[in-house]
């Protein structure tokens, strides 16, 4: 899609990612494209199976293959497409320029090695540290993202610590090689409530102070409303709207918007029936022909049963997919 | 025996109607039980060995004309022929023959004590396990003894109590089932133990609980059908093991006396002739080898279709 | 940590009891007693003598007092005399140790060695030639009886190739050479089958370990796919594998019987079973005691191994 301007970090043209599973192929993240800016926090929202995980694997090139496949599409960052690069060149991209925070740091961070051991790996191999250099970049590294006295837990294992605190140990783990951008999957999920906005708050803090691009994936739309400037709509592997934050959530476009936006729980005075979307997501493994929400979708009309809708722009900078704006169009 | 097991879950599985997950997926094992086995070329292999194996050890008197036991002397050690399929031993009888029906004697063995230990371990493993407590604390301390032994050492017990005793023929195979079988219970009462304790925590149970279901009733009917999985693949598994325990008895000279067919001691036996007639130690061998490897080959195939963890793999 | 280890250690005392009773229960069941042993082998039959043997050996006692005694005499070592060569029991078994921890140490280690790599890689290969041929042959290695694996290296490698003794041993601080001579076949034999278990274990549990997140953590701070793999996911995968390893060498200290024998290997398995076809029954039931007791310490040893390769159990 958009020529990569020299403002933007990342673009994403028309990736595709594919597994090849014993009961069939796999279409889990289809034609999907948009940008980041420097300096901007893009939000990429949708369901759980919605591809949005697998695009932030994607970009990070940790698709295992086989059993997937990237079969069409480039990933742009600063111009030049991770695809074609070598194991070495992606391996001098991963932690000194883009960095990635897990959705579950207990999982996410290696049991039988302490933190400390993580973290200075990662800064000796990129920026070629002593032992006991990395040591010391690995305190100021913890009580950069808020971890009381961090001498003291330098050699403590994942498990002991709680977990609003292994989140941040992940962060320094990502934040270690002063990369430009972050790709946080789902970060706040696996987090007791009362931890969620701190991290949330720590993260988008860390981003404005160093700097660096982000790529929020969430299913929870609230949180976007918080953090990000800029936001994606997945469904079932395909973006279905695209735009600003402010405009997204003033006039969505696309059904789905509208049915999660009304499934937000509102606290603000503005009194409102929360309305659920009927149904759920559709098997990735036998799609619906046409457009994939149609299923669930109150709008649908026969056209939507048979083609799928592509990305139109609506205002602009503003793009949506759905068949409902080509009536409007016409 | 895995399909006599299986029939009966079957019955259980269709008779209480899908409570917890492992029941729900036995059923659908069962309901195309080939098509199943499909899905993991191991155990389609595997399946196809034990079909032949089976099928040898029940066909034995049809297969063959020969007497395994008759000596021939002007017969022996000949290569093989048209008249002998696999030549002859050192006492002019049929290798064929006498492969076939030692393996017939060792696969009944393998299947009673394999059956034995289950029937001992499960009851065992089910009751401690429900139970928990100071019952399980001791039951699971005799089981620790019990495995204390090292290899073949209680096996070798066993065997030379028999042997003093002078215990000969199907007798003596019993022993022997009862010593494999036995030995073979701490491992059954183990997992089923285990399972018990996972299964316990679960919902279903508290569930028929609240309704009312007396506590053995809820052990055997509730818990049972869901911790068979695991156990039907180590079952598998352990025939194979108990092939070579037997084989490895035997050809240390104290399994079975040797007129009778053994794989194990007619290899000990060709052990003289090595040098001039190697195919006579060959054959038993593969014997053994071909056995274990089905039942290995089959065990490993229904843990990945049983193991819900490996279907993607 | 203390604490634990005193109590696992309290925990082996019924354990070892179990043990205890099932080794004399079977001289028990042994039909007629010791005395015929004996009087059989000087042909004197007297009931005189009868009488002051069983008063000497204690059988006119209740059982139970016999067990005590025993015990009480096994814990100290004192396991009484071979009814073959005469000897100590406790001598005759202290002389074959060494001989089987050596065969079980070395045969152990070769596997390892095999085995770890070859299940490392066949994981990060998966469903490559690599993997097939390590599967199947690993496959084999359990199917195959030991022992005739044993004969069949014998015939290969000594009878046609005429390279490696077919059975014996030498002292290997004596003459290192013979010796290493005499281990080949034997610890080809032991790390065969170990092998194979090895690298199956090795196998599925780095095939787990490269489905967890950290893997890609590792992958996702820049560091190179050899340390990702040899280093973080290897050490999770090898907890389990040292793991079962050990419960193998503990278990194949008693289970050379076989390839002791085929090799005349001079260890306490060989021991045991000569024992058990000479009717040598003192030096048997000291045997399988002894051979318990190490299986039990080892079990312990490998609780603590694991424990502290990994750091979420804790020592509670």
């Amino acid at each position: 899609m958009a020529e990569t301007v020299p403002n933007t970090v990342l673009a994403l043209d028309d990736l595709t990612v594919r597994f090849h599973l014993r009961r069939g192929d796999l279409t889990a993240v289809d034609g999907v494209s948009f940008a980041i800016e420097r300096g901007q926090t893009f939000g990429l929202v949708g369901e759980s199976g919605s591809g949005k995980s697998v695009t932030a694997k994607a970009i990070m090139r940790l698709i295992p293959d086989p059993p997937g496949e990237i079969p069409r599409g480039r990933i742009l960052f600063e111009g030049s497409n991770i695809l074609d690069k070598s194991n070495a060149e992606m391996r001098g991209l991963r932690g000194r320029h883009i960095a990635m925070v897990f959705q579950e740091p207990m999982s996410a961070l290696n049991p039988v090695f302490t933190v400390c051991d993580q973290i200075s790996d990662a800064l000796r191999t990129n920026l070629g540290l002593s032992k006991a250099e990395a040591r010391e970049r690995v305190v100021e590294l913890l009580s950069l993202v808020g971890i009381p006295s961090p001498h003291k837990r330098l050699d403590s294992y994942v498990h002991e610590f709680s977990g609003g605190m292994r989140q941040r140990v992940m962060l320094a783990m990502a934040l270690s090689c002063n990369p430009g951008f972050l790709i946080a999957d789902e970060p706040t999920t696996a987090l007791d409530v009362t931890i969620q906005a701190t991290i949330l708050e720590l993260i988008t803090g860390m981003i404005e102070r160093l700097g660096m691009s982000l790529l929020f994936i969430t299913h929870n739309l609230g949180v976007v409303a918080h953090a990000c400037d800029r936001v994606g709509v997945m469904y079932a592997s395909h973006i279905v709207e695209l735009g600003d934050k402010k405009e997204i959530f003033a006039h969505p476009q696309h059904p789905y918007t509208v049915g999660l936006l009304h499934s937000i729980p509102r606290l603000d005075g503005q009194a409102k029936y929360l309305t659920p979307i009927s149904g759920s997501v559709c098997n990735m493994m036998e799609p619906p022909a046409g457009c994939k929400f149609h299923p669930r979708c109150a709008h649908a009309m026969d056209v939507c049963r048979r083609e799928i809708p592509k990305l139109k722009e609506i205002a602009p900078g503003h793009l949506a997919a759905c068949h409902l704006h080509d009536r409007g169009a016409a | 025996m895995t399909e006599i097991q299986a029939d009966k879950l079957a019955e259980l599985a269709v008779r209480r109607p899908a409570i917890g997950g492992r029941m729900a997926r036995w059923r659908m094992a069962l309901g195309n039980a080939w098509h199943e086995l499909r899905k993991s070329r191991t155990a389609s292999i595997g399946a196809v060995m034990l079909v032949l194996l089976f099928g040898a050890c029940i066909a034995t008197p049809w297969i063959t004309s020969y007497d395994p036991i008759k000596q021939n002397y002007r017969e022996r050690l000949q290569p093989p022929s048209e008249k002998h399929l696999l030549g002859t031993d050192r006492m002019g009888r049929d290798i064929y023959t006498r492969l076939l029906y030692g393996g017939r004697r060792l696969v009944a063995i393998a299947l009673l004590a394999v059956t034995f230990g289950l029937s001992l371990g499960i009851p065992y493993g089910v009751l401690s396990g429900y139970f928990g407590g100071k019952v399980d604390t001791v039951a699971m301390r005799f089981i620790d003894g019990l495995l204390a032994f090292p290899g073949l050492l209680f096996y070798l017990l066993v065997v030379t109590l028999a042997r003093e005793w002078k215990i000969e023929g199907l007798a003596n195979d019993a022993v022997l089932v009862f010593a494999l079988g036995f030995a073979f219970m701490p491992e059954v009462a183990r997992l089923s133990r285990g399972s018990v304790l996972a299964e316990k925590q679960k919902e279903y149970v508290e569930a028929s609980r609240a309704v009312g279901d007396s506590s053995l009733a809820i052990a055997l009917r509730q818990i049972l059908p869901n911790i068979i999985s695991p156990l039907i693949v180590n079952a598998t598994v352990r025939l194979g093991y108990v092939i070579l325990i037997i084989a490895a008895l035997s050809f240390l000279g104290l399994g079975t006396p040797p007129p009778t067919p053994d794989w194990g001691s007619d290899l000990a036996a060709a052990r003289d002739y090595m040098e001039t007639a190697p195919l006579i130690a060959a054959f038993p061998g593969l014997a053994i080898c071909y056995t274990v490897l089905a039942f290995n080959l089959f065990g490993d195939g229904l843990r990945d279709i049983l193991d819900p963890r490996l279907a993607e793999r | 940590m203390l604490a634990y280890i005193i109590r696992r250690v309290a925990y082996l005392v019924p354990v070892l009891l179990v043990l205890s009773i099932v080794v004399f229960t079977f001289v028990e069941m042994l039909p007629g007693n010791i005395i015929d042993t004996l009087v059989g082998t000087e042909g004197n039959n007297d009931p005189e003598v009868r009488k002051i043997l069983e008063k000497e050996y204690g059988l006119d006692q209740p059982v139970y007092v016999r067990y005590a005694k025993w015990l009480t005499r096994a814990v100290q070592g004192d396991f009484g005399n071979s009814l073959v060569t005469r000897r100590p029991v406790a001598v005759e078994l202290m002389a074959g140790i060494p001989a089987t921890v050596y065969l079980a140490v070395v045969g152990i280690s070769l596997s390892m060695l095999i085995a770890v790599p070859l299940g490392t890689i066949a994981a990060v290969r998966r469903n490559t030639a690599i993997d097939y041929t390590a599967q199947v042959t690993s496959l084999i290695g359990i199917s195959i009886p030991e022992f005739w694996f044993a004969i069949l290296c014998v015939l290969f490698f000594s009878l046609y190739l005429g390279w490696l003794p077919s059975s014996g041993f030498a002292n290997p601080f004596v003459d290192p050479w013979a010796s290493l001579k005499f281990l080949i076949l034997p610890a080809a034999a032991v790390g065969f089958r170990q092998a194979a278990y090895t690298t199956r274990l090795t196998r599925s549990s780095m095939l787990d370990e490269m489905n967890k997140e950290y893997v890609d953590t590792a992958r996702s701070v820049g560091l190179s796919e050899g340390k990702v793999i040899f280093k973080y996911t290897l050490r999770n995968a090898m907890i389990p594998t040292i793991t079962i390893s050990g419960l193998q060498l503990a278990n194949l200290l008693g289970g050379t019987v076989v390839l002791e024998s085929i090799f005349a290997w001079p260890g306490i398995g060989r021991a045991i079973f000569e024992a058990i076809l000479q009717r040598d029954y003192p030096l048997v039931q000291a045997g399988v005691l002894v051979l318990g007791v190490i299986v039990v310490v080892m079990n312990l040893l490998i609780d603590l191994t694991y424990r502290l390769l990994n750091p979420r159990v804790k020592f509670a």
